[in-house]
């Protein structure tokens, strides 16, 4: 009886949780994509003859609430009651002028050349509005980055998918050598029982801890010690003594490797004693076992690792705030010239720009919305990571089925 | 009896302090077939491992004695581990192919330790599947997946691997157990033929099959050599009363 209401419990929980991530994930993709979808802009004409133009910004029954104009990062709004208003139209000549500081001006209509200011017209959509998608989504991405955190995403989306790959370089190699260690060659002693045991603790410490840690060993100590030797010439501007890629990515692959690495042992474990008996038995020694035998069948559980720890990468904000996650940076952390990615750039996150616009005063609901949008974006670099592994780990499982 | 390819002096195993063999001298003499039977848990297999040093394999296990490559002792000119297994080979109880092709199966032992070329490698997993009778029904198919073989051709896929990186003695570990009636009638003819090349040594829990391939018989029990002799005399006129029982099947 008791198992019997423990199964519907169990059971009962599991949609529970399986409801609460559908929900977050219908949240995450209206409001992101409500903040793509570029709000038309409304003339309405109200008791008294006043005419006002600005963004649709909110579409309720009892009102609506229009945006005139952002001046000096201040929004200008005006919320209209229904009640009041007498007519309403979208004109197609209605025009968006947009300054690269951040200023934004709402009007019925305007000459094509206002010095200073970039012209677009969101209701002359053309067929579906595609012209008003395909800005709108041009200019999520690709904008330039102004100063103050505000403009296109791309810069922060390029930097998360460089630090993730960059950690991915450095926690799998690594991982996959010290579970290769554990499983296959440690003896069970109380050294590598203490180890493992560490190893569980390790994934148990707050991110930000290892934030921290990183901050005071990899900028202070390391970051310190490699601009003497290798920059003194610009010293006392810091080249690798403050935060940057290369650190945020070992502060992650610090944070991934006891996923990595029991997942990989598991991998190991996983491959049928008879096979290293096999192999052995036709005279290979056990480096060759390791290398023509045991990687290859493990190779759905190191992708099964690789996958894991992407997506707990991917996730992480606050470490990174402390090693080199900016609002803003001029550059980016790769380039088209030699060394190709500069491992000492402070960048940008896409983690961190969703805290920024969610926290942030100015703008409201506009920048609430936009957070979601980013939220979607790095969701769907995750989903698009991970895919790719798990089509790879689709392939060869369908080919080592038959060994467990 | 001609100087033995293999031959054991007062082998014993310990493992973990427990002992499983001890003193077990033998001598397998070149192009036979010597059977070891014997109850489960009496120490065939290990005996086995103990030829090969695959009991590096556990822990604990300490080995005593001598093993005897043609009259040389292993131990003493430090032959490696991996050398000493490529030429005794070994074929386990349950079909262990690795995933993979058949080709890539028959050729593993050879990329190891030659670099052999395309040509050379073709001949020789050819011969090797030739030898191991299987060559005729998967010659149209080497790169197929090896684990989509019957268990009966996977047993022989593996004895091809085996031989193929040209072993003196084979030693195989129960190698019909897993397989059904018509394959162990295969391998049982397949190891007749193989005994002209090689030197055999075959653990089996089947009396009968003992009989029928060996041309030397030894009978442990509790991790001792108890009789060792030609087959023909020790099946009709076994000397001990222990060996006469478990032979007539009244063990116990």
């Amino acid at each position: 009886m008791l198992l019997r209401a423990l199964e519907r419990l169990a059971g009962g929980a599991l949609a529970v949780l399986l409801g609460a991530f559908a929900l977050i994930l219908c949240a995450i993709i209206y409001q992101g994509a409500a903040a793509l979808v570029p709000p038309p802009v409304l003339q309405v004409a109200i008791d008294g003859g006043e005419k006002i133009t600005g963004l649709l910004l909110k579409d309720s029954p009892s009102q609506v609430e229009l945006l005139l104009e952002i001046r000096a990062a201040k929004p200008v709004w005006r919320r209209i009651d229904r009640s009041q208003i007498l007519h309403r139209s979208e004109p197609a000549d209605a025009c968006l002028l947009s300054a690269s500081d951040g200023r934004l001006r709402v009007q019925a209509s305007c000459r094509s050349d206002e010095p200073g200011w970039s012209v677009s017209y969101p209701n002359a959509g053309g067929m579906l509005g595609l012209q008003r998608w395909s800005k709108a989504i041009s200019d999520f991405l690709l904008a330039p980055v102004r100063p103050d955190g505000q403009g296109g995403i791309g810069s922060a989306l390029v930097s998360t998918f460089v630090l993730v790959l960059v950690m991915t370089l450095l926690v799998v190699p690594f991982g996959i050598g010290v579970a290769l260690y554990l499983a296959e060659y440690a003896a069970d002693t109380k050294v590598t029982r203490a180890l493992r045991l560490t190893l569980a603790n390790l994934a148990a410490v707050p991110p930000v801890v290892f934030g921290l840690f990183g901050l005071g060993l990899f900028v202070h100590v390391f970051g310190r010690q490699l601009d003497q030797w290798l920059y003194a010439e610009r010293l006392p501007s810091p080249t690798f003594a403050t935060g940057g890629l290369l650190w945020a990515s070992l502060v992650l692959a610090l944070l991934t490797l006891p996923v990595v690495v029991v997942a990989c042992e598991q991998g190991f474990r996983r491959v049928p004693q008879r096979l290293r008996e096999a192999s052995l038995a036709l005279g290979a020694t056990q480096t060759e076992t390791v290398l023509r035998v045991l990687l290859p069948a493990a190779r759905p559980a190191l992708l099964t690792a690789l996958i894991l720890a992407v997506a707990r990468a991917s996730a992480e904000v606050a470490p990174l705030l402390l090693v080199g996650a900016v609002r803003y940076a001029a550059q980016l952390p790769i380039s088209s010239e030699a060394p190709f990615v500069h491992l000492e750039r402070p960048f940008m996150h896409l983690g961190y720009r969703v805290l920024d616009l969610a926290t942030s005063s100015a703008g409201g609901q506009y920048a609430l919305q936009q957070a979601f949008a980013c939220a979607l974006v790095l969701l769907l670099l995750v989903l698009g990571l991970n895919g790719a592994a798990i089509a790879a780990r689709f392939r060869l499982r369908a080919r080592y089925r038959d060994l467990s | 009896m001609s100087k033995a390819v293999l031959e054991t002096v007062d082998l014993g195993l310990k493992v973990g302090g427990r002992v499983i063999l001890s003193d077990i001298s033998l001598a397998f003499p070149p192009q036979s077939v010597t059977a070891i039977i014997g109850p489960s848990g009496c120490g065939k297999t290990s005996f086995l491992r103990c030829l090969n040093r695959l009991t590096e394999l556990w822990p604990q296990a300490k080995q005593s004695g001598k093993v005897l490559l043609n009259q040389v002792d292993i131990e003493r000119t430090a032959m490696p581990y991996p050398e000493l297994r490529r030429r005794v080979g070994m074929v386990f109880q349950r079909p262990n192919p690795f995933p993979g092709t058949i080709y890539d199966n028959v050729a593993y032992g050879m990329r190891l330790h030659q670099r052999p070329t395309r040509v050379e490698l073709e001949e020789r997993v050819e011969a090797a599947l030739i030898n191991a009778g299987l060559w005729d029904e998967v010659r149209d198919r080497l790169d197929d997946d090896a684990l989509a073989l019957s268990l009966g051709q996977q047993q022989r896929l593996v004895i091809a691997r085996a031989l193929a990186v040209e072993p003196e003695v084979l030693l195989l570990d129960e190698p019909a157990s897993a397989l059904d009636p018509i394959s162990t009638l295969r391998i049982e003819t397949l190891v007749a033929e193989l005994k002209t090349r090689f030197t055999l040594i075959l653990v089996t829990h089947n009396v009968q099959q003992a009989a029928r391939v060996a041309d030397y018989t030894a009978f442990m029990d509790g991790g001792r050599l108890l009789e060792h002799d030609e087959s023909v005399r020790l099946f009709t006129t076994p000397k001990r009363q222990e060996t006469e029982d478990y032979i007539t099947g009244r063990y116990g």
